[in-house]
């Protein structure tokens, strides 16, 4: 067992140095800052309980893979469930005068579309650029259902944006 | 390009960039919450059981009580298991996550004959052994879903962690090289620091029953604790050899009673009661305890993946937890750590020491003493923020010096290098400085680069400096700090007590 204080400090200094990137990673998925703040709170809270056995080289992937582990598990919560996804997209998502930002929540909007594991899947792939074998070890499935959760996420989104007006625009 | 055409591209392209609205995160608590959790999975897994790691002979008082069970005359040997090595001096491979598979037999049996007796003797109420489970289709349904294994599948339903429910555990063994595997049920209660009955089937594996001191730092680990714990006594054990191939030990520590019935296929199955060292008043008896654990049946686990081990890593000992040890060694500690200040205020005048302490294993555990020091150096980085320093005096017992080796783990190093899928610039190196072993590991996120460096004195201790910065910060470079690190003086402390 490692000591103590060098646990936390070495804790404290990943933490700190992470923190950033997991809230980002946390809102993509959730889409709401003040959940993502709550996600990493208790993927942080696990990764310690288990600190003594990381590997540091491998902590930013594990911790990945545990925030996506409680973001499904925030998606079965019943206040969570309350939100259940729209049929269609909201409409300040195409209302918006920018293009760049009306690209960015359009696209948001249709994301939460997806469900889940189609989500977390699409962002860890094209957001946060993992390759599908990082992928994969950040949602603790193999490279296949990344392959596939990809596709179907990809499909699904094509369906969902071809109705608005940011697609039809030649960038 | 009409983004029609490419949807990844442009879903790539509409990350959105806005930085994180402050935060409400706190990694304070987020240790304590950490620690609270750890508490509450320590206590499960491993009981109460001492952590003493003293190389003493155990000797075991053994006494054949004549302890209620089954007919021996008309019991049939168990089926035995040959591996073709010791499986005490095995284990499982290290990279698993979700490996457990169901298992019904033992879970049906924990239900009646456990579960039985916890309601009996006032552990749970009858009604909180009821609750409802998903069904097996639905289960594999999630499994297939979600790619998970049996009992992840059965977290993300929401059905883990009741009364009395097994789900699978694994634990490092012979410093990680392989692990034990098991499985675990509690009493459910989440909010408790300590379950009041814990039962962990084991499979075959890392493990003996003979009694001795608990943790992972000794190879094979035991299951069963020799010194006291539950109380200021130590435990009292008896054994009794069955017919039928099983053995059966209990450990009375007067208000906590354990046993282990060790099954001739090398499983074993060990349950820890606690039943009135905080005045519960629960009423149960060893005649009650061994009379349940011999109803239970041996369980056929997959043992494909056990293999022996490579070698046994010899660790040095560590130190059990000891209520006195922090003010005992506050003197030797904080003459060390002033002599460590002056040797730093030296070479940077002005660094402020933040905080000192001893520094030990939790309570239970056996583990490494240190002296920790906090500084605040007197300068700023690169990017203008404070740098923080770390010191940290180990003295003998519970590490070994160096680098651990390739592909093997880190849990009995007091530096680790990353591994593979490592995404920082991890570099570390074992180098010679005067005569004396020098480890250092930088590591750098972003612009910010920690640096480790861990000096080994022959004499048994070691010290390690460590720090944080971002940018160039003149005399605080990589050579500069390794330099540092080593003209730190020894620590203050009695060899003599601490020769094993």
């Amino acid at each position: 067992m490692k000591n103590r204080e060098r646990h936390e400090a070495e804790f404290e200094a990943f933490a700190l140095a992470q923190r950033e990137s997991l809230q980002r990673f946390a809102y993509y998925l959730c889409g709401d800052w003040h959940e993502a703040d709550d996600i990493v709170q208790k993927a942080l809270t696990k990764l310690f309980t288990a600190w003594h056995r990381v590997e540091l080289g491998g902590a930013p992937a594990y911790t990945r893979r545990i925030v996506t582990n409680v973001f499904f598990s925030h998606r079965r919560l019943a206040w969570v469930r309350r939100e259940k996804t729209a049929e269609t997209l909201p409409v300040q998502a195409v209302d918006r005068p920018q293009e760049e930002v009306d690209l960015r929540l359009t696209v948001l909007g249709a994301l939460h579309l997806l469900s889940p594991r189609e989500r977390a899947t699409l962002v860890l792939r094209y957001w946060e650029q993992l390759s599908v074998a990082e992928t994969a070890e950040a949602m603790g499935c193999s490279a296949g259902t990344v392959k596939s959760q990809t596709s179907r996420g990809l499909n699904k989104l094509r369906s969902a944006l071809s109705e608005t007006a940011v697609l039809t625009t030649t960038r | 390009m009409n983004p029609q055409d490419d949807v990844a591209t442009v879903f790539a392209e509409a990350r959105p960039d806005d930085p994180p609205p402050g935060t409400a995160l706190d990694i304070k608590q987020v240790m304590r919450d950490g620690y609270r959790a750890r508490r509450r999975n320590r206590a499960a897994v491993a009981g109460a059981a001492a952590a003493g790691v003293c190389a003493v002979a155990v000797v075991l008082a053994f006494s054949v009580t004549g302890l209620p069970g089954p007919d021996t005359e008309e019991r049939q040997q168990l089926p035995a298991a040959d591996f073709g090595f010791d499986p005490a001096l095995a284990g499982y491979p290290s990279d698993t996550w979700d490996w457990g598979v169901a298992q019904p037999e033992l879970q049906e049996a924990a239900n009646d004959v456990l579960g039985g007796l916890a309601v009996e003797a006032g552990f749970v109420d009858a009604a909180a052994l009821e609750y409802d489970m998903p069904s097996q289709d639905a289960v594999e349904a999630e499994m297939a879903e979600q790619d998970l294994g049996y009992f992840g599948a059965l977290s993300e339903l929401g059905y883990l962690n009741h009364p009395l429910q097994f789900s699978d555990w694994n634990t490092p063994g012979n410093a990680g090289q392989v692990q034990l595997r098991g499985y675990v049920a509690r009493d459910g209660d989440e909010e408790a620091d300590r379950s009041s009955f814990t039962v962990t089937a084991m499979q075959p594996g890392g493990w003996t029953a003979e009694p001795g001191p608990t943790g992972e730092d000794v190879f094979p680990q035991h299951l069963l604790g020799d010194e006291a714990s539950w109380s200021e006594t130590a435990p009292e054990f008896t054994s009794e050899d069955l017919d039928d191939g099983r053995t059966l030990i209990v450990a009375d520590h007067g208000c906590a009673l354990e046993a282990v019935v060790v099954y001739p296929n090398a499983s074993a199955l060990k349950s820890t009661w606690d039943v009135d060292c905080e005045g519960q008043g629960r009423d149960l008896t060893v005649e009650q305890l061994s009379a349940a654990m011999l109803a239970m049946p041996q369980i056929e686990y997959d043992t494909s993946e056990l293999r022996p081990i490579t070698g046994l890593v010899e660790v040095p000992p560590g130190w059990p937890y000891s209520e006195d040890w922090e003010t005992e060694a506050a003197p030797d500690a904080d003459a060390s750590i002033d002599a460590a200040t002056a040797v730093l205020d030296g070479a940077f005048p002005g660094v402020e020491l933040t905080s000192f302490q001893p520094n030990q294993a939790d309570p239970g555990y056996s583990g490494r003493r240190a002296y920790a020091a906090d500084y605040k150096m007197p300068f700023e980085d690169a990017s203008g923020y404070p740098v923080h320093a770390h010191v940290r005096y180990y003295l003998p017992g519970g590490w070994l010096p160096g680098l651990p080796p390739e592909g093997s783990s880190a849990e009995a190093y007091l530096l680790n290098c990353g591994g593979p899928g490592d995404d920082k610039d991890d570099v570390c190196e074992e180098t010679e400085v005067d005569g004396r072993m020098v480890v250092t590991r930088s590591w750098g996120l972003g612009d910010s680069v920690s640096t480790w460096v861990a000096v080994y004195d022959p004499a048994g201790w070691a010290v390690e400096f460590n720090t944080m910065a971002e940018g160039d910060v003149d005399g605080y470079a990589h050579g500069d700090l390794v330099a540092l690190a080593a003209s730190l003086p020894a620590p203050v402390y009695d060899p003599q007590e601490y020769e094993r």
